[in-house]
């Protein structure tokens, strides 16, 4: 069976040691914040035009999977994220390590990614032409609603706070409009700025935002005597109850993640997110999230991993890339004479069942890498914070500048690392923030390219089944968090009135 | 001893070139002296960059110039950003840039307000032709179907296009010269117009022949080229010229420089991706990507581009006043 | 409380920078001109979502000035601002080490400065900056930083060919 070959190939001396070595330049990648997996992709691909082209894909994927989990180690250990995905496993994982359980925050996470990869594996194999037949099928209107349903996640992201939460999500969508306009071709909002006539990109804010701003916080905060996070790694190792305990969780997350692997634009970051949100929603526990919940990071952590498999559905059936690490991968089969799409599958299946086999077994490289390697890490990150802090900075500005070679980039960075510090004094929600920066033109563009369909007509926003069916759900998930909150209260009035005294204040620490 | 070679090579690729200059090929001795920073308007990985990034190979592996050309990938703003960062560069010769025909529509959309002749022209180091499909269960059999359809019922057929490059101004200068009127759609790049049109999102969009080739087994039809004459890979595929509405347009890839460049170093590295493009590999992985490997020099391809400018603005009023229409 | 008050001021900025974000959009996107294909334009998005923030920012406003309170993030994705202090924060330490950041950017843009000795000079200071001034230590500091910047250089430079200078 050729997938099996592919398999066995990959045990072959050459063959292992370029995936060993794929993923962890991947996972050193993805631990440093400011260099990205996309970034590493890119600079390996010129070394690639020389290599066979077997493997050449087994390396990248090998890279773009460890990339992908290596974010986990910096988010747990210095709540600093070393990948945009990793966002919110700084929030849940962090708090958990600080509790004295850094091995179990890893742990976890660590067995999330690989059980995400997994499971994305699985329907990558198994159901790629289905999938990329609906794929095919969703057209403007349909991914609107869809991202319209994934936006709505604002409201559930500011509880406590909806006023700020939502005017942070507002704000992340005017960052992203200056520019060049995808649906019209014009340029707008560039304020007479020639640099900004190319927009702000997602990962310099992301970077500001997250990574600039903790590392000015962490100054703020030198003279504090941490207790270091321990380097005892008790609990790295997930129990077989774990998995029965969180196993929904995983399999539910996992799914979002594929389903969102598979929309064009979206990515991993947000995957995580929505994730987050709907564990946190469905939750038994939901006031733990942000306080070291283990359910969010099994929630963050397979969906992130889950989209890797969900990307490469659309790349390898239709030859539509997702986002920069999926053009990359695209580029280094063009060069090789590989077109994807079904002659792919049909004169090379060599190639592909690489792809599907590297996939799955650089996960499980990952899983024993960052397990054996944690120790190691976590070593390393007892550095004095002198030496870790500007290190930081050096790497955010490498990976800024390196994403369109234009130091323009690197101001952007610090401008929102301020930006990050004045919402977090002001103790604004930061995640509603990245929904609306990313989502936005995603957003606007498929509304405008229906409409150009439409000749203008609104619509096949209610003819359209799915559309409209995605549309109602999305104003169902708005009033969600408002039933909820007004059934809570009202519960605990009833307790009140018996006579016991609530537990729990929600929103506050 | 290596040196005098590589002159002497220099001089010969020069000489073998079609660039009877004499006094540049001596002046180009000795340049480049280090490495030429090659700017590219695509992202890493898109099909121009693959291009551009087999020229550098060879050009590295047979030392075709004294240094290495290093390529330098800025995306942003669609391109302009690149060329931008080109046309400001120092005329040294030690700045040039590679980029496809957005560099002439982008002036059209008011992106810029410069087009190639804000440079000067090292040369054109491939080609592709390009025509309109739609799907095989699609209404239409023929490109007549669709001009007949278009004339009844105006801006109704969906093109998906890509707003500002040649998939959507071919089609545009197509319906100018065949009287009818499109609905477009903007989608994006190749495969994700492909895409739109398997989901029956939209009927027709623009390909390059070898994508036709490509997307056959998908199910793509060709139904008109827009080249002088009619496609050896694609033999049963009208030109537009044959059924009345003489369209030609053809997808360039075009190497440039700051204005002002001595024209003794660019013809040193005119000289060296031609070279480059001889190499037997290099042309093996042209015909796999399916471009035309053909070179065309500064001059030569200045005439032809200025040539095009008539066209290409006249498609860009167009796209003005549609825009000036909307404000009703 | 100090903490509240910060947070109170923090929150006044916030609402003046979304106000000031909004306005400016909103200017510049109505001089925008609409689009050939479809109805909406480049500019129906901007508009009405600095509508919204305006709208947002004035109920915040409306909330403040009636003296209730604008509720906070439920989790703090950046720990270490504005959180209970058991030690004593240090301000200009965190604004020195943005600064610092701030022209090692500069640096970087301009290229008249080469990648190596600027990351070696940044390294130093950033890394002076966040310990105690002893001679010793900021030996450390110096060699740590020589080396790290010449790896950096070697590798995104030599080996990547990332366009430094």
């Amino acid at each position: 069976m050729p997938l099996l070959d592919a398999f066995i190939h990959l045990l072959t001396p050459q063959a292992f040691v370029i995936l060993l070595a794929g993923v962890a330049l991947g996972i050193s990648v993805g631990v440093l914040p400011g260099i990205t997996a996309g970034m590493l992709m890119a600079l390996t691909l010129p070394f690639t035009y020389h290599m066979t082209s077997v493997n050449a894909v087994t390396l990248l994927v090998a890279m773009f999977v460890g990339g992908v989990s290596g974010g986990l180690i910096t988010a747990t250990l210095m709540r600093i994220p070393g990948e945009p995905n990793a966002i919110m496993t700084c929030l849940d994982g962090y708090q958990l390590a600080r509790r004295g359980q850094p091995g179990r925050s890893l742990g976890l996470g660590n067995a999330s990614s690989v059980v995400g990869g997994t499971l994305s594996w699985g329907v990558l194999v198994l159901l790629a032409p289905p999938i990329a037949g609906v794929a095919v099928a969703l057209g403007p209107f349909e991914n609107f609603a869809i991202i319209v349903m994934a936006l709505i996640l604002i409201s559930s992201l500011s509880e406590g706070a909806f006023l700020k939460g939502l005017s942070a999500g507002l704000l992340g969508m005017l960052v992203s409009f200056p520019g060049i306009d995808e649906s019209s071709g014009m340029l707008r909002l560039s304020f007479g700025f020639i640099a900004l006539e190319g927009g702000l990109n997602s990962l310099p804010v992301i970077l500001g935002v997250f990574a600039v701003s903790q590392v000015v916080a962490d100054a703020l905060n030198i003279e504090e005597r941490t207790d270091a996070i321990e380097s005892t790694m008790r609990g790295i190792f997930v129990s077989l109850r774990d998995y029965a305990v969180h196993g929904w969780n995983m399999l539910r997350s996992s799914l979002i993640g594929i389903w969102i692997g598979i929309l064009p634009g979206v990515g991993a970051t947000i995957a995580s997110i929505v994730a987050y949100t709907t564990a946190k929603n469905l939750s038994r526990d939901p006031d733990r999230f942000g306080h070291g919940s283990e359910e969010a990071i099994v929630a963050a952590e397979s969906a992130n991993n889950a989209t890797t498999g969900g990307t490469l559905i659309p790349l390898l059936t239709l030859g539509i890339p997702g986002g920069l690490t999926d053009s990359i991968l695209l580029g280094a089969l063009v060069i090789h004479n590989l077109q994807p799409g079904p002659l792919l599958f049909k004169n090379n299946p060599e190639i592909v069942n690489t792809i599907f086999a590297t996939h799955l077994v650089a996960h499980f490289a990952m899983f024993a890498m960052m397990t054996l390697g944690i120790t190691v890490f976590a070593r390393l990150m007892r550095l004095p914070r002198a030496f870790i802090l500007p290190m930081v900075i050096v790497f955010s500005v490498l990976g800024a500048f390196a994403l369109n070679n234009r130091a323009f980039d690197i101001g952007v960075m610090l401008a929102f690392g301020m930006l990050g510090v004045l919402l977090e004094l002001a103790k604004v929600p930061l995640a509603p923030f990245v929904v609306g920066l990313v989502l936005a033109p995603v957003a606007e563009a498929e509304l405008r390219a229906g409409l150009m369909s439409s000749a203008g007509s609104f619509e096949p926003l209610l003819t359209r089944p799915i559309a409209c069916t995605m549309l109602l759900l999305s104003a169902a998930l708005f009033v969600w968090p408002f039933v909820r909150e007004r059934r809570r209260a009202s519960r605990i009035m009833a307790l009140d009135q018996a006579g016991t005294s609530p537990v729990n204040q929600g929103g506050i620490r | 001893m290596t040196k005098l070679t590589r002159r002497t090579a220099l001089k010969l690729g020069a000489a073998a070139g079609l660039m009877p200059f004499g006094l540049g090929s001596a002046r180009a001795a000795g340049y480049p002296e280090k490495p030429v920073r090659t700017i590219i308007p695509i992202a890493p990985g898109g099909q121009t960059d693959v291009v551009l990034r087999l020229l550098q190979s060879a050009i590295d592996k047979q030392k075709l110039l004294p240094q290495p050309l290093v390529v330098i990938n800025n995306a942003a703003a669609g391109g302009s950003a690149g060329t931008r960062l080109v046309k400001d560069s120092e005329p040294d010769g030690y700045t040039i840039g590679v980029f496809h025909m957005g560099l002439l529509t982008a002036p059209a959309m008011s992106v810029v307000d410069y087009d190639h002749g804000a440079f000067e022209l090292i040369g054109q180091i491939g080609r592709t032709q390009v025509g309109m499909g739609c799907m095989n269960a699609s209404r239409f059999k023929s490109i007549k179907d669709v001009v007949a359809a278009a004339k009844a019922k105006p801006e109704t057929i969906t093109v998906a296009m890509n707003i500002g490059l040649l998939p959507h101004f071919v089609p545009l200068m197509f319906q100018q010269d065949a009287g009818i009127a499109f609905r477009y759609v903007q989608a994006g790049g190749g495969a994700v117009r492909l895409k739109s049109l398997l989901g029956n999102h939209t009927e027709l969009s623009l390909f390059s022949g070898p994508e036709f080739l490509l997307f056959k087994e998908q199910g793509l039809r060709p139904l008109v080229m827009f080249s002088e004459s009619r496609a050896p890979e694609l033999p049963e595929v009208p030109t537009a010229k044959e059924i009345g509405a003489g369209t030609v347009f053809e997808e360039r890839i075009i190497a440039f420089a700051p204005k002002g460049t001595p024209r003794g170093r660019l013809d040193a590295v005119a000289a060296a991706l031609k070279a480059a493009m001889n190499d037997p590999e290099v042309d093996a992985r042209y015909k796999g990507l399916g471009i035309d490997r053909v070179f065309i020099d500064g001059p030569k391809l200045k005439e032809i581009l200025d040539g095009l400018r008539g066209p290409i603005n006249k498609v860009g009023d167009i796209v003005k006043k549609a825009r000036a229409e909307k404000k009703g | 409380m100090q903490q509240d008050r910060i947070g109170r001021i923090a929150e006044i900025a916030y609402i003046a920078v979304i106000l000031g974000v909004a306005a400016a959009v909103w200017r510049e996107a109505s001089t925008l001109p609409p689009a050939p294909y479809d109805p909406l334009g480049p500019k129906f998005f901007p508009t009405w979502v600095s509508y919204g923030l305006a709208a947002l920012a004035a109920a915040m406003l409306a909330r403040l000035a009636l003296g209730r309170k604008l509720g906070r993030a439920a989790q703090s994705m950046v720990v270490g601002i504005g959180g209970a202090a058991s030690h004593a924060p240090s301000p200009w330490t965190a604004a020195l080490t943005l600064l610092l950041g701030c022209a090692y950017a500069a640096a970087f843009g301009f290229r008249g400065i080469p990648f190596l000795p600027a990351t070696a000079v940044y390294l130093f200071l950033a890394g002076a900056l966040l310990g105690p001034l002893e001679r010793r230590r900021l030996v450390v500091v110096a060699a740590f930083a020589v080396a790290m910047a010449a790896a950096l250089d070697f590798l995104f430079r030599a080996v990547f060919k990332l366009d430094l200078v």
